[in-house]
């Protein structure tokens, strides 16, 4: 019961859209005359949340899927049925239902674009303009070949979002720590806060990378040109290395 | 010129053939329910499931899975209901334009709508969005388009894998790798750029179905109904699982069109569903009307396919609830009935994906 009211609790967020709907509800469930409608919007979203609420039905969901219990709520229309209660409840003075809506809304709500995983978009592909630039870098310096690099976490996300002629060692999964996924080149690049140049280009060779690439700031002991890798530049602050060790052979 | 072709594929492919595709069954309506939104929802529909039933056998049973025999025979599949839908409906007087002249109050209403709508195509357009599942969604388009095969290759890391069947049978990326094939345009352009486009106004079509229904077409309510909508979409992010979350920040994710398209449409429909089957209206109800509604019905069971394969199992419990409600409040058995019927295709569903998985 308790990692249910959990998922309530993080469903609910920082707002009171759930009061204000759970409000609506009862209202609706007293008041709407019409039988169809009290149905669907009244006593259909009843059972669903006592549905929600019953610990065999988590326990049903979470042998199909573990994360994502929070989806029998979409099954809810919980906007859909504030907005009509409210508009409902003041009758003809629309303009006084559509005031206080804007208001519970506004007040209430957040507001979606104040989200800190929005940015303003570089390009069309709303990728990391680092992303789209080494990639065709690295393509460009094999030849047009496909090729396998180890990228920063922090690009690895959005490297084959852009071309799919680019392998990694490793790639989203890594930097999901719930999934706990192992990987010996994340362990020597991302991990620890001083880089160990010799045990990553150990690391990138034995997975087949052709190329390095990391960010420019990142501390290393050691070079990695000393274990016989040769840097291309710098690019959008990321050191682009080539291992003359691996040909490529894709 | 590319970048024009670009643009004009687009519009054919995303806008005129789904379209022109929803005259078809439109067909079946009185001329004068067969308005614009309708049509378009229709042809949406019939688009997706046309989709997942071509997709889905071609990638168990080709090896690999032949995306370059999807492409051609997904084209040809819909080129058919399309012209077929423009021979009935597309001449004059085959559709119904809304009609009436809107009040002051209502117009503002819909101004408020209109500005918030396009606030939010420009957000979408001009704002990236950093979601982590895009790693898998949209590398799997871009797989497709590039190589040609389908959920054979690791999204994350590349090198070959076998079929991902948690994945795989909720084929919507593919219809995005088929959007970037047929258009020349890159899948990350077409999923960050261009489906908000078209999945933003979609979901506002749906609240409008149901807005219409619920208000029974008290026109300054419905406009002022939209426009609230439309604002709470905006100060929806209360926390990052809401609907109107999805909606704004990765509407082109399967899970995002199931709860903002497919859940908004299924209670849309059961509300028509009962206005059809109530005792009073039976006898007047076209029968034509009757089987366009569980036609879009198994329409939507499909589409909830393409989506997520858990949208697919969620669906069905929704539509047995919505039958259940509906059936007793209208007093009509024949709604849980043939709300089974349309649930064929989901139950059908299942049964290959609990196959595939064990």
């Amino acid at each position: 019961m308790a990692e249910i009211l959990n998922i309530l609790t993080e469903y609910k967020g920082t707002g009171v859209l759930l009061f204000l709907y759970l409000a609506a509800l009862v209202c609706l469930l007293i008041r709407e005359k019409d039988g169809t409608v009290k149905a669907l919007f009244g006593w259909l979203p009843f059972t669903v949340l006592v549905l929600f609420m019953l610990p065999p039905v988590y326990r049903l969901y979470s042998k199909v899927e573990s994360d994502t219990y929070y989806r029998l709520l979409w099954m809810i229309p919980m906007g859909t049925t504030i907005i009509y209660t409210v508009i409902r409840l003041f009758g003809k003075h629309t303009r006084a239902a559509f005031a206080v809506l804007c208001a519970l809304f506004v007040l209430g709500g957040t507001y979606t674009y104040s989200n800190v995983n929005i940015t303003k978009a570089s390009n069309r592909l709303h990728l990391p303009y680092q992303t789209v630039d080494i990639c065709n870098f690295l393509l460009q310096d094999s030849g047009g070949k496909n090729i396998k690099a180890a990228f920063p976490g922090i690009l690895a996300q959005s490297v084959r979002q852009y071309t799919s002629r680019i392998d990694m060692p490793f790639g989203r999964e890594m930097t999901v720590s719930k999934w706990e996924y192992w990987n010996e080149v994340y362990e020597v690049m991302e991990k620890p806060e001083t880089v160990d140049a010799a045990a990553l280009v150990k690391a990138t060779r034995d997975t087949g990378c052709n190329y390095l690439v990391i960010s420019s700031l990142r501390k290393v002991d050691g070079k990695f040109e000393d274990s016989g890798l040769v840097c291309l530049g710098t690019m959008d602050g990321f050191l682009i290395y080539r291992d003359p060790e691996v040909p490529i052979s894709f | 010129m590319a970048e024009l072709t670009k643009l004009v594929g687009i519009v054919i492919w995303m806008f005129v053939i789904p379209f022109s595709a929803g005259l078809l069954p439109c067909a079946l309506l009185p001329k004068e329910k067969r308005t614009p939104g309708v049509i378009c929802l229709a042809g949406y529909l019939l688009t997706f499931a046309v989709f997942e039933l071509t997709a889905l056998p071609i990638l168990l049973l080709t090896e690999r899975g032949n995306f370059q025999l999807l492409t051609v025979l997904f084209t040809i599949l819909m080129l058919l209901p399309a012209a077929v839908g423009l021979v009935l409906c597309g001449g004059p007087g085959g559709l119904t334009l809304p009609s009436g002249k809107p009040g002051r109050e209502e117009t503002v209403y819909w101004i408020i709508f209109a500005a918030i709508l396009c606030f939010e195509l420009y957000m979408s357009y001009t704002h990236m969005f950093f979601d982590g599942d895009d790693a898998y969604y949209v590398a799997a388009s871009v797989i497709t388009n590039d190589t040609g095969t389908m959920y054979r290759i690791l999204p994350y890391t590349g090198g070959a894998t076998s079929l991902d069947v948690r994945h795989a049978l909720a084929l919507f990326p593919m219809w995005i790798a088929y959007l970037a094939r047929i258009t020349g345009m890159h899948p990350a352009a077409i999923t960050h750029s261009v489906l908000p486009l078209l999945m933003i106004p979609l979901s506002d079509l749906a609240l409008y179905q149901i807005a219409k229904r619920l208000l029974k077409d008290r026109r300054p309510q419905i406009a002022a109904f939209m426009a609230a909508a439309a604002l709470l979409q905006v100060f929806g992010n209360v926390s990052i699982y809401t609907p109107e979350t999805f909606l704004l920040m990765r509407s082109w994710q399967g899970k995002s069109i199931f709860v903002n398209w497919i859940v908004p449409m299924v209670f849309g429909l059961f509300l028509c569903i009962a206005g059809l089957y109530r005792s009073s209206a039976e006898e007047k109800a076209a029968a034509g009307e009757k089987k366009f509604v569980w036609l879009l019905l198994v329409l939507l069971n499909l589409t909830s396919g393409l989506c997520t394969s858990m949208a697919a199992i969620m669906n069905v419990g929704l539509l047995f609830l919505c039958a259940l409600f509906t059936g007793i409040a209208v007093h009509d058995r024949k709604v849980l009935r043939n709300t089974a019927l349309a649930c064929i295709p989901n139950f059908l569903y299942i049964v290959l994906l609990y196959a595939l998985l064990k």
